[in-house]
Parts: structure tokens; sequence; C-alpha cells
């Protein structure tokens, strides 16, 4: 760690800052972060590094990171990039979750085709965000939700329903829910990290039913337990039982440490619409939020079951596919627009 | 502050240097954080309802629980620098003992 490599470090930055300056957000609450992490880099940029110790340095290191990361994502939450109708989905779940204003969802998308990632560094890692006020005097309103989803498959809505799953790991990691209940009563680490799926699991059944169950036994299939996952069959198990109201003592634990946690219930909040309208190959009209994330669940079950609408009418499985899908984007779309208008039309 | 790169792992010397920070620079911010988080370990510690803990400031509570002797003593409306001290040299001897 030297002085010249942090300057290195800081020219890699500015070149990606440069690069980011004619960002367009849709969301303000984006534009007023990015103008921070400006802020931030050029106050980082006026220090004198050769006056440093290792460990300073080492610190300094660690805040470059921190916007580099920051960059990257705003970068591809920009108008132009970002997959609006899944965000707007996760967005709504979050809703129920946290009323703050304070968390933004951002997406990064990767080359891996299981790329779907949860990073808590941007939205929970409270200490950066103390130092910038104490050290800075640089003060963030809000905070980054960091989803990864991969590249190829950022407009399909099938296997998105894997992104309600990483938002429940945020929701655990910001109410330390799994944290808490492991301290409460006394989890082995591996206990810990696998009741911290259970919970990411049961989180995203409440809005999509068992649809993320079909994609995790694709994508996992039949795994046995291991150091980071419970098995598939035991993930599909517990999900089943939550959506039937049957006990579980893991369940149970989840359940009533959510509650006490962050006084919100764990529960089957789904209001599942009919599918006519898709078998018609039109989008379907959505009133309410419930009835959005249904959305995924119809679309799955649509894509499993044969449909004699569509096979009548000769349509391949890829046209099939891609059919679905648009009628899923749609709906969803259709359905922010009604929105906005109804939030600006007087009544 | 170290501290910042740390605190996930639970490291004692992240901690030790936590504490360093705030007697040395006197930072107010910093001495305010470790107010909060004195006041909710005393809460920890007396109601054992971790439910209860900032999700934002659990790891450190929950670290500065197995100290109960010395957290107990400090009163937090009116924090001395021997507080500072005494807990920064108890991390101390656990890391000695630790490492």
């Amino acid at each position: 760690m030297s002085p010249e490599l942090i300057r290195l470090h800081l020219s890699q930055l500015k070149k990606a800052i440069i690069k980011s300056e004619t960002n367009k957000y849709a969301d303000n609450r984006k534009q007023e972060y990015h103008d921070n992490i400006l802020t931030l880099f050029e106050r980082i940029d006026s220090l004198d590094f050769s006056k440093c110790s290792i460990s300073e340095l080492i610190h300094y290191k660690y805040i470059i990171d921190f916007c580099f990361i920051s960059i990257e994502f705003l970068d591809n939450s920009i108008l132009t990039v970002i997959p609006h109708e899944i965000v707007y989905c996760l967005e709504k779940a979050l809703s129920d979750w946290d009323d703050t204003n304070k968390y933004i969802i951002v997406i990064s998308l990767s080359n891996d085709l299981n790329g779907f990632w949860f990073n808590s560094m941007l939205s929970l890692k409270e200490i950066y965000y103390d130092i910038f006020k104490a050290d800075f005097s640089i003060f963030f309103k809000h905070r980054l939700i960091q989803i990864t989803l991969p590249k190829y498959l950022s407009q399909d809505y099938l296997a998105n329903v894997v992104l309600y799953h990483e938002l429940g790991h945020f929701i655990d990691q910001r109410y330390g829910i799994i944290e808490k209940l492991s301290s409460a009563i006394s989890l082995t680490n591996i206990e810990k990290i696998h009741y911290g799926e259970f919970f990411s699991d049961i989180f995203a059944s409440q809005y999509i039913g068992e649809a993320s169950n079909y994609y995790l036994h694709y994508i996992a299939h039949e795994a046995p337990d291991s150091e980071s996952h419970p098995s598939t069959n035991s993930r599909i198990d517990l999900v089943e039982k939550f959506l039937n109201g049957k006990t579980d003592p893991i369940l149970d634990h989840l359940k009533d440490a959510t509650f006490k946690i962050t006084g919100k219930e764990l529960k089957d909040r789904r209001k599942i619409i009919k599918d006519d309208d898709f078998k018609a190959f039109i989008p379907t009209n959505i009133v309410s939020d419930e009835e959005l994330h249904s959305i995924f669940e119809i679309g799955w079950r649509l894509w499993k079951n044969p449909l004699p609408e569509y096979s009548d009418k000769h349509i391949g499985e890829f046209d099939k596919y891609r059919i679905i899908n648009s009628l899923m984007e749609k709906s969803i779309s259709n359905y922010m627009v009604v929105n906005k208008w109804n939030k600006h039309v007087p009544h | 502050m170290y501290y910042a790169i740390n605190q996930d792992n639970q490291n004692l010397e992240a901690y030790c240097s936590f504490l360093n920070e705030i007697v040395n620079t006197g930072n107010i911010y910093y001495a305010n954080l470790f107010k909060e988080i004195i006041s909710q370990t005393q809460n920890l510690i007396h109601t054992h309802d971790y439910y209860k803990v900032s999700s934002e400031r659990f790891g450190i509570v929950k670290f500065f629980a197995h100290f109960p002797d010395v957290i107990k003593e400090i009163d937090v409306n009116n924090i001395k620098s021997e507080d500072f001290q005494k807990l920064s040299s108890c991390f101390e001897s656990k890391f000695c003992t630790a490492s």
C-alpha cells in the first residue's frame, strides 16, 4: 500500500466518474446520491496521501472502492438500461416493509447466467455513512440496495422471480432478523445461514407463491444441505408449509422473530388474478399491488401447463415464452402508467 | 477510522481503533455514536432482549455486551475519557488473549 497506488485507484475512479457525468435517472434520489459521490471524490482527491499512515491509506482505499461500486450500480440504473418493470414490482414489495423512502433499488447486470445476488454494502454498511458524515460532512439521505441479475435474463419475467428472494435477504439484514433470532435461540453458524435462506424463500412466497420454487428446483436441482444453503427439498417443503398454513418449528421461529422485530407479519399476501386475458393474448388489467405480484405466478402457471389456446394456434415453445414474457411486461407497465396517472390527476 | 473495514468480523483491534479515534480526534459525531451504542448495550445487558437492539448497531452492541461490568458503570449522560480507556484496555486484553 503506497500513496502512488491510492492515486492510481483515484485516477481509475475519476475516469469512471467522468463517464457517468451524462447519466440520466428516472428517480431524482439517484441523482442526489450521485452528486454526493462526486463531492466525496473531490474531498478525497484533494488529500495529501504522502502524510498518511498505512492504516489510513487502507481506510481511503475502502472509501474509493465504495465510490466505484456506487458508480457501477448507478451506471446500470439509468433510464435506458434499468429493467423498470421488475424494479417497480420489487419497490412495491419493499414499501410493505420499509416506508422510510431511504432505500433505492439499483441494478447491476452480470454475465453469469445464475448471477442473482444481493449485496448489502451500499445499503446496510452504515459505518461508511457515519464516516462520510463525521469526517467529510457529507450526508447521504438515501442508501442503494444493490441487486445483480444476469444480463441475458434482465427482461425475463419468469426467471426474475428469484429477485423477490434477493429482496428478502435485504429485508432480513435491514432489520437484523436472523442475526437477532440467532442470538436469541443460539443457532450455529450453518443453521444461521440456512435460516437466512429460509427467510428469503418465505419472504418471496408471500408475494409470488410457489413461483420461485419452480425456478429454484431447476437451477439448484435437489441439491443437498451445504454450508451456504439448506437442501433444495427442505426449502421447497418449507414454502409449501407456509402457503398451506401448516406449522413447522423453523417457520414458527421466523414468523415470531419477524413480527417482534419489524412489527410486520410474514403472511400470504397474494391476490391472484385470472389468467383469461393471457390466454386471449392480451395484457391483463391489474388493480392492486397484491394482484401485481401475482402476475409472476400466472406467468409460471401458463408456462408449466399445456395451453390449448396456444397449441391450437400452432404456437411453439419459443413463441409461447416470448408471448408470456411480453404479456407480463405489458401488464406491469400498464399498471405503472395508470398508477402514475392516478397520482397526478385531481380527484 | 480502521473500524470501518472490520466491523463485520467483530475484530477487537478494530473496536480499539474506534475508541482511540474518539479519544484522539474528539470527533463529536463519533462520540455521540458511542453514547448511543453504550445506551443500547446497557439496555441489552438489562433486558437480554436482542430484538430491541437497533439493527444498524447490532454487531457492536452484541460485542460490547460481553463486557457487562465495564459497560454498566458508564454514565451515558456523562461519559468520561476514563470510560473509553477502561473499555479499550478491556478489549486489548481480550485481543491479546485471543491472539
